[in-house]
């Protein structure tokens, strides 16, 4: 636990100190990437979220139902609701040896609702959950193609939704599109192995995300766990 | 028949009997609205009002002084219906389902709705023959806030 706290303060103070300094406490370290300035990441993966929140429930108060998707029954059996598919793209800018800054997108909760209308076709009520966020990353290049990281970021979550609903008597049922402005704070960690310019990388972590929100305030989380696998690019000019 | 087929056909039968809910009545979400009417719904007494629930365009109907009272025929004859309300009612303010069940203007039965802050569902088990000519009635009897999501009456085979 002692030596774990230490390293993460090592990963911190990894970002503060400058390439001469960090140079001259650890000569065994290699640049990350030959010390390439810019990154690409986009990655694919699961995410954990709960199944229940108050803003499903009262989704369910108004007669609403989350039928089994196909992509759920592929995934059965979890006792919070099946993992769900999550992806996630980031550019990266290195500003020091050993920290660099994110511009990150990642693909929260997709949810489809139904509900039996009893006037033709049942209602529906989708929703998707996006964030862009800062992340500052602070990493530690165990060599130049290896390294390990943590990184924690903060940014607004926007969840479309779409409810089809019949409101007049006319046969079509209308589409009406929302869109909720959130936040999340996400805090992740992951390794990357990489060649020059192309690379690997592994990354898991939790995003907080209380978004979509309802006429209530009633929110969902719709972040949660997440565990993503990628791949990454590195190119510019070195520090 | 080849064995193909009565797969299909048993478990269309299956299904069938699984998610066997017929409605009694149109409009249960009351979101057909012809003007500043609902399109189901007669208005018998009173006034009401279209409102947002939990989303803009997911209405509810706002039952507006009292007393107030609408009505609609029903739809099928059924054995035993399920009355489930989804309702925000102010204590005091009185509210009532209530089953005329052979259309001869005698109510044969009566729901009360219960008072809650915010929006909450409940369901009613009524057994009594609804023949075609029956008549369902949503009434409000005392002043209060009173708005009514969703009534739907459905016939339950499940038993």
């Amino acid at each position: 636990m002692h030596s774990k706290g230490l390293f993460v303060v090592a990963l911190l103070l990894g970002g503060v100190l400058s390439p001469s300094t960090a140079a001259a406490k650890e000569p065994f370290m290699e640049p990350f990437v030959e010390g390439q300035t810019w990154g690409l990441e986009v990655g694919l993966g699961l995410g954990w979220t709960a199944g229940s929140s108050a803003y499903t429930r009262t989704l369910e108060t108004f007669g609403f139902e989350n039928r089994v998707s196909l992509e759920d029954a592929l995934v059965c059996c979890w006792n919070d609701g099946p993992p769900r598919f999550r992806f996630s793209g980031a550019v990266e800018r290195i500003v020091l040896p050993y920290f660099s800054v994110l511009l990150q997108t990642n693909l929260l909760d997709r949810e489809k609702w139904y509900r039996d209308s009893g006037v033709g076709e049942d209602d529906v009520f989708t929703w998707s959950s996006w964030t862009l966020d800062v992340h500052a990353r602070a990493f530690l290049p165990v060599r130049k193609w290896f390294r390990v990281y943590a990184q924690f970021g903060v940014g607004p979550t926007f969840t479309g939704s779409r409810l089809y609903v019949r409101t007049t008597p006319d046969a079509e049922q209308t589409k009406y599109r929302e869109v909720d402005v959130g936040y999340n704070v996400a805090g992740l960690g992951g390794l990357e192995l990489t060649l020059k310019h192309a690379g690997f990388y592994v990354q898991g972590g939790y995003i907080y995300s209380p978004s979509p929100k309802n006429r209530f305030g009633d929110a969902h989380q719709s972040g949660g766990g997440i565990l993503l696998f990628g791949l990454s690019a590195h190119f510019g000019r070195a520090l | 028949m080849n064995r193909t087929a009565l797969l299909f056909s048993s478990m269309a039968f299956l299904l069938s009997a699984a998610t066997c809910e017929t409605d009694v009545v149109d409009d249960p979400g009351f979101q057909l609205w012809c003007g500043e009417q609902l399109c189901a719904w007669d208005l018998e007494e009173g006034e009401i009002r279209k409102v947002p629930t939990w989303h803009t365009h997911d209405y509810g109907v706002d039952l507006v002084g009292a007393p107030v009272l609408l009505s609609q025929g029903a739809r099928s004859s059924a054995s035993c219906v399920r009355i489930e309300v989804t309702s925000q009612i102010e204590s005091g303010a009185m509210v009532t389902v209530e089953v005329d069940a052979d259309g001869d203007g005698e109510v044969d039965w009566t729901v009360p709705v219960g008072s809650s802050e915010r929006f909450v569902s409940r369901a009613h088990d009524v057994e009594v023959d609804v023949s075609i000519e029956a008549v369902f009635y949503l009434r409000k009897s005392a002043q209060g806030e009173a708005v009514v999501a969703r009534l739907r009456v459905s016939e339950e085979c499940a038993r």
